[in-house]
């Protein structure tokens, strides 16, 4: 029983070569999950929908800008703005809810529905590797519909300006607030939307998912602050609000909801914070 | 050759709530190719994955190629491929890019994971059809690109969990084959489950029986089909003349129709094998087969047998 079978036929015929060489370990290992992911996220390596579906809401989320920076650059002398940096998410809102509902659910759904997550973690990873590599990914994914409009339009605005110096002058303070908020809602809402996407075996009911943990408490909350003051507490319960909030308050704009502007910096942070985790305990029990 | 202890467990015990999964597990197993049967929900796959260190045991311990498999699982994984029983591979990539993605998730360079994702590829006989997207593939082409995924990264241990299952007759004996290749002629252990002794004493060296989470036997597979090696025999008209010209030559056979059951002594196997063949030759009648007869788990536990316990 020791003698090898004879070698059937051409394809088979090839000696085996073995691997002395590097092995490099879990972070990058890492590394490698978060490119693949991203790249799978915008239908790199896979089919034309996906691309098709990121990459127009992407360009989607580009057109406000596209117009401010146009009507920067031909319209009237005085500065007259069609979108300012702190409505811009309110402008494109939807566009950064489908884009989040639809890669989350292709993320970590796709993993789940091929049965693909153990064959992960049968390799030298830890569970919130996974968890910290999707995140990762579809936050950075994000950065496409929040980060890269935003700054199109602030170079847009600056080269339109008639006095780009003093243009920058009084705009740079926008800035940071910029990098800020399309770091913390790309965040939040990649944690918030892998999170639900977990839950739902199917992809249209992933994406229906992540839509309705968004939309709905939206909903309530804009109709319950409508009637009575008192229920502004309710907004916590909103990822939107929370977002829209802490992004006025780094703005130094008011936030819409009457609290002061530090629980919403504290509120944002936890969100992001809770979703994150949840999501990392929630995988570890998956395999 | 150095007698590296592949895997070793030491009353290794799982509880699930109200189900024992494991039941205080003795094992040790050398290299080679070892069957790990039982039958379904045995605990075959807990095994495994408490090897990869997926499952954390409720008590007792199981090291791998000398590591522990709790708390150094990453090292059990650099050096383990792992190829589940059930599907695990995603129909929207090519399955070239996924085996070399896969092979980048264990650590290798990316030009070496490209190199070694296509020639593991082209080692279970995948050819063409690896640059094309899985969605189409056959249940022998996803089993076979599940166990290049588990061989890319030059793994020196292979758990294999039911890798024949789905599979047509000619699909499993080309699997078979492949996994008798990898195991003999790569040189790499394998650990394969099934629930089909035919399958393992096909290609296994040595094997382990577990049901309902206890070890029932393990050791060489010479040691379990020793005692009630059977030949299969047909032939195109009866067979009971054939049975009778035997018994005068000292050959026991059973004849039921058009099939002859022999028992042979692997000592003897050639002059029983050359008995056969002479006195079908003798009888006239065309030989249709004549085969290795086909142990299942029920023959393993008969009541003829008994379960003698593990060693």
């Amino acid at each position: 029983m020791t003698a090898g079978p004879a070698p059937r036929g051409a394809i088979y015929d090839l000696g085996y070569e073995g691997y002395d060489g590097p092995r490099r370990g879990r972070r990058y290992a890492v590394w490698s999950l978060y490119v693949l992911s991203l790249r799978n996220a915008f239908g790199l390596g896979r089919g034309t929908l996906p691309k098709f579906l990121a990459f127009g809401l992407v360009i989607v989320a580009l057109i406000p800008a596209l117009i401010q920076v146009i009507i920067a650059a031909l319209g009237p002398e005085e500065d007259f703005s069609f979108v300012r940096p702190h409505e811009y998410y309110g402008f494109i809102q939807a566009i950064i809810l489908l884009f989040t509902a639809a890669l989350a659910s292709d993320l970590v759904g796709n993993d789940r529905r091929f049965g693909t997550l153990v064959l992960y973690f049968s390799r030298p990873i830890r569970w919130a590797d996974y968890g910290a590599a999707k995140l990762a990914a579809l936050a950075t994914g994000l950065l496409a519909v929040t980060l890269l409009p935003q700054t199109v339009m602030f170079l847009g605005n600056w080269l339109g300006a008639a006095d780009a110096l003093e243009w920058a002058g009084a705009n740079a303070v926008d800035f940071a607030p910029i990098v800020g908020s399309g770091l913390m809602i790309s965040i939040t809402f990649a944690a918030v939307g892998l999170l639900t996407a977990t839950y739902a075996e199917r992809r249209a009911f992933a994406i229906i998912s992540v839509l309705a943990l968004f939309l709905i408490p939206f909903i309530v909350v804009e109709g319950i602050t409508e009637i009575s003051d008192d229920a502004k507490y309710a907004a916590f319960a909103s990822p939107v609000h929370v977002m829209r909030s802490f992004t006025l308050v780094l703005f130094n704009e008011v936030p819409t909801i009457d609290l002061p502007g530090s629980v919403f910096i504290l509120a944002a942070f936890a969100y992001a914070a809770a979703a994150a985790a949840l999501l990392l305990t929630r995988l570890r029990s998956s395999v | 050759m150095i007698p590296v202890p592949l895997i070793r467990t030491a009353a290794l015990t799982k509880h699930y709530p109200g189900v024992v999964a494991l039941d205080a597990v003795d094992l040790s197993v050398e290299s080679g190719i070892v069957g790990l049967v039982g039958p379904n929900g045995a605990g075959k796959s807990t095994l495994i994955k408490i090897l990869l260190g997926l499952l954390t045991p409720t008590s007792g311990a199981a090291t791998v190629l000398g590591f522990d498999a709790g708390r150094e699982s990453l090292r059990v994984r650099e050096l383990v491929g792992y190829a589940p029983e059930h599907e695990c591979l995603p129909a929207d990539l090519s399955a070239v890019d996924f085996v070399v993605h896969m092979a980048r998730m264990s650590g290798l360079p990316a030009a070496v994971a490209r190199e070694r994702g296509d020639a593991a590829l082209r080692y279970v006989g995948l050819a063409e059809e690896r640059y094309r997207r899985m969605h189409g593939y056959s249940t022998g082409m996803k089993q076979r690109v599940k166990l290049a995924q588990a061989l890319v990264h030059d793994p020196k241990l292979l758990l294999l969990d039911e890798p024949a299952n789905g599979l047509d007759p000619e699909g499993r004996e080309e699997m078979l084959a492949l996994i008798e290749r990898i195991g003999h002629e790569f040189g790499i252990s394998i650990v394969m489950s099934s629930h089909l002794l035919s399958e393992i004493e096909r290609v296994c060296d040595s094997l382990i029986v577990i049901e309902q989470g206890k070890l029932v036997r393990a050791g060489e597979i010479a040691d379990f089909t020793g005692v009630t090696h059977l030949l299969v025999v047909e032939v195109d008209g009866a067979a009971a003349p054939i049975a009778r010209r035997l018994a005068t030559v000292d050959v026991k056979a059973k004849a039921a129709g058009r099939l002859l059951e022999v028992s042979v002594d692997p000592a003897e196997a050639t002059l029983v094998h050359d008995a056969i063949v002479a006195a079908v030759a003798e009888e006239g009648l065309p030989l249709v087969r004549l085969e290795q007869g086909r142990h299942t788990l029920a023959d393993l536990f008969s009541p003829a047998e008994g379960g003698a316990p593990a060693a």
